[in-house]
């Protein structure tokens, strides 16, 4: 288990806020952010490649903030694989056995059990420069898991893969996951990675960890602007809180959020300054008027429409421009276009404030 | 149906320059170049075959049979080994801190490193004497320990490697800088000290750099005739037999002699390109050896 106790980082212009972050044993973390960040800045930190300016780094108990990085039994996975090119597939993975004089017969047992997981085993006689994207990522598995490390960093691991193999390598480091258990901090920009493969997601921005949390969770209620900005949430508005006195609507809604130029009923157990955001697929666009029991309801005229795979996101310009998220069907179907004067509806439930 | 709109590709070949298609187009600019270029390669070239051939195949065998000419290319060659040996012992540490390390001076240091190879070979052996002289410290110092520079082999070495140690040191600074520090991090991560991951990662990729510049430091040094001159004038090294044939009987005499020293480098040139050393060596690392 790995607990990193107020660790910060300064190196020359470039500051990793003081940070706390406590992985559980055998989960997969996804720290989550825009390159230039600081994430592979605090992998070499856990690996003991870089010092830190201040702060503890604990593993199970025992502070290796002072170790150096060969005895802290750390894997370490760089984006770009680093595989020693002068090494077979199978002298890079038993690289680190070999060095720990680890009997034969285990390194035959483990590199048997990690070439076979990772389908591997016709490469082991070739050497590294031979082996396309995707074997390379799979031999630095392979020889990081080797060693059975306390920890497995990974570096943006999936970033220079094409899209297949991309999307089948994810799904095997899940299965490796659940086959080795090993704790593993997955550093990444992309959020389906995040989505895909978390037990927990922490999102940083600007050398600062500003939320950790269970990934759908953070994807639906970022706890400030930079993050609700980074998961590129759409209809992100900034305003006040006011509790409103009880109403008549049918839902049970306590607030009302104003921006510029429109007011927002939503649920809301706070007042002052706030962020609110409306999740695209949650608002309903019809053409005619309708009574529904949703708190709020505008007017407006359609200023754009863009078709993507398999939504079309449709612009409209109420007080406030909103985003809607239509299926591609509906949007055909409803002929929506630009100029249209259409009404967006959305319930109070659908206002994430924070 | 008649296409009536060729595609370019189909019209343009034969209507361009028809009578001529079987001469390569050569722009002015590569045959002005090429003639400039020619100029140079018959100036390489043409001293060296001249010399060559104007030795007769027994005249080289007498030559190489002479005791003192056989002596004189054993100590050559051996004293450019021994040069090139002390050059990899203290240059190729001084090589990997120049790749891995910042430190105040760094750049001092790096011009120094390529000193040698500017000034003037016999100002390098006046500037040797003073210090290996045996009135001088280093003299003295050595003088202790038995090792005298002044007229003897030590002073062949030392003369040999001050002129083409740079030679060495650059190549392998440019090999260890070749090889990713990330990788002997990761190397480090998989529970190698620092050491051993030298030994087992970086001395084996910047190798293929360090064995051609110790080829280079070794044929430079061999040819070294300034520095080693003016410290040791007895025994004689080829190149200081070349001038004493030339002054003492002419160059009818000097020229066998001066052959043979040129086929010697001729074949470890060829050494060096058989074992494909003699190139750069290759950016992409990721290839197998």
């Amino acid at each position: 288990m790995i607990r990193l106790e107020q660790l910060s980082l300064k190196i020359g212009a470039f500051q990793l806020e003081p940070l706390d972050l406590q992985l559980r044993p055998g989960e997969y973390f996804v720290l989550l952010g825009p390159t230039g960040t600081g994430k592979t800045s605090i992998l070499e930190l856990i690996a003991g490649i870089k010092q830190p300016t201040s702060g503890r780094i604990w593993r199970n108990g025992t502070d290796i903030t002072d170790w150096p990085s060969e005895r802290r039994k750390i894997g370490f996975v760089y984006q770009d694989y680093l595989l020693f090119p002068h090494l077979t597939v199978r002298e890079n993975i038993l690289y680190g056995l070999k060095l720990r004089k680890v009997p034969e017969s285990i390194q035959r047992e483990r590199l048997d059990r990690l070439a076979g997981l990772l389908r591997i085993e016709h490469l082991l006689d070739g050497y590294p420069g031979r082996l396309s994207g995707g074997e390379q990522q799979r031999t630095a598995l392979a020889r990081a898991l080797a060693i059975e490390p306390e920890i497995l960093l990974l570096d943006e691991p999936l970033s220079a893969l094409d899209p297949q193999t991309k999307s089948r390598l994810q799904q095997e480091l899940r299965q490796i996951h659940q086959e080795l258990k090993t704790t593993t901090l997955h550093v990444t920009h992309n959020f389906e990675e995040a989505l895909n493969l978390a037990d927990r997601v922490g999102i940083l921005y600007h050398g600062r960890l500003l939320q950790v949390g269970d990934p759908v969770e953070v994807f639906q209620q970022p706890n400030c602007r930079q993050v609700a900005e980074f998961i590129g949430m759409e209809n992100l508005f900034e305003g006040t809180v006011t509790r409103a006195a009880a109403t008549n609507l049918e839902e049970e809604c306590n607030a009302v959020f104003t921006t510029s130029g429109a007011e927002f009923v939503v649920l809301a157990d706070r007042e002052g300054k706030a962020h609110a955001c409306i999740r695209p697929e949650e608002i309903i666009l019809s053409i005619e008027a309708f009574d529904s029991s949703a708190a709020n309801c505008f007017h407006g005229t359609i200023r754009e429409v863009s078709d993507k795979r398999i939504i079309s996101r449709v612009v409209v310009e109420t007080p406030v421009p909103l985003v809607v998220y239509v299926t591609r069907t509906s949007r055909q179907r409803m002929k929506l276009k630009a100029g249209q004067d259409v009404n967006v509806i959305f319930k109070a439930s659908a206002v994430h404030v924070f | 149906m008649f296409n009536l709109h060729p595609t370019p590709l189909q019209s343009a070949p034969p209507s361009h320059q028809p009578g001529r298609r079987w001469l390569p187009r050569v722009r002015p600019l590569s045959l002005v170049f090429s003639l400039f270029g020619l100029v140079m390669v018959l100036f390489l070239l043409l001293p060296l075959a001249t010399m060559t051939l104007s030795v007769s195949p027994k005249q080289l065998y007498t030559t190489l049979i002479e005791e003192e000419v056989r002596h004189s290319i054993i100590l050559t060659i051996t004293s450019g080994v021994w040069a090139t040996c002390f050059g990899v012992l203290f240059g190729v540490p001084l090589a990997y801190v120049l790749a891995r390390h910042r430190f105040p001076g760094k750049r001092i240091v790096n011009g120094l490193v390529d000193l040698p190879i500017v000034i003037p070979h016999t100002a390098a052996g006046i500037a040797l004497l003073s210090v290996f002289g045996r009135k001088f410290y280093g003299g003295k110092l050595f003088g202790l320990l038995g090792v005298n520079f002044v007229g003897a082999e030590p002073g062949i070495v030392i003369g040999m490697m001050f002129g083409s140690v740079p030679f060495l040191i650059n190549a392998a600074r440019d090999g260890f800088l070749a090889v990713d520090p990330r990788m002997e991090q990761v190397a480090q991560s998989l529970g190698a000290s620092p050491w051993k991951t030298f030994w087992t990662i970086t001395l084996p990729l910047a190798r293929r750099s360090i064995m051609t510049g110790s080829m280079l430091m070794w044929s430079r040094g061999i040819s070294e005739f300034g520095a080693v001159f003016i410290l040791v004038y007895h025994p004689m090294v080829a190149p200081v037999l070349v001038w004493n044939r030339f002054e003492t009987y002419g160059l009818d005499y000097a020229r066998p002699v001066a052959v043979l020293l040129l086929l010697m480098c001729v074949l470890v040139f060829l050494a060096l390109r058989t074992l494909g050393m003699g190139k750069a060596a290759p950016k992409n690392r990721a290839e197998a050896p």
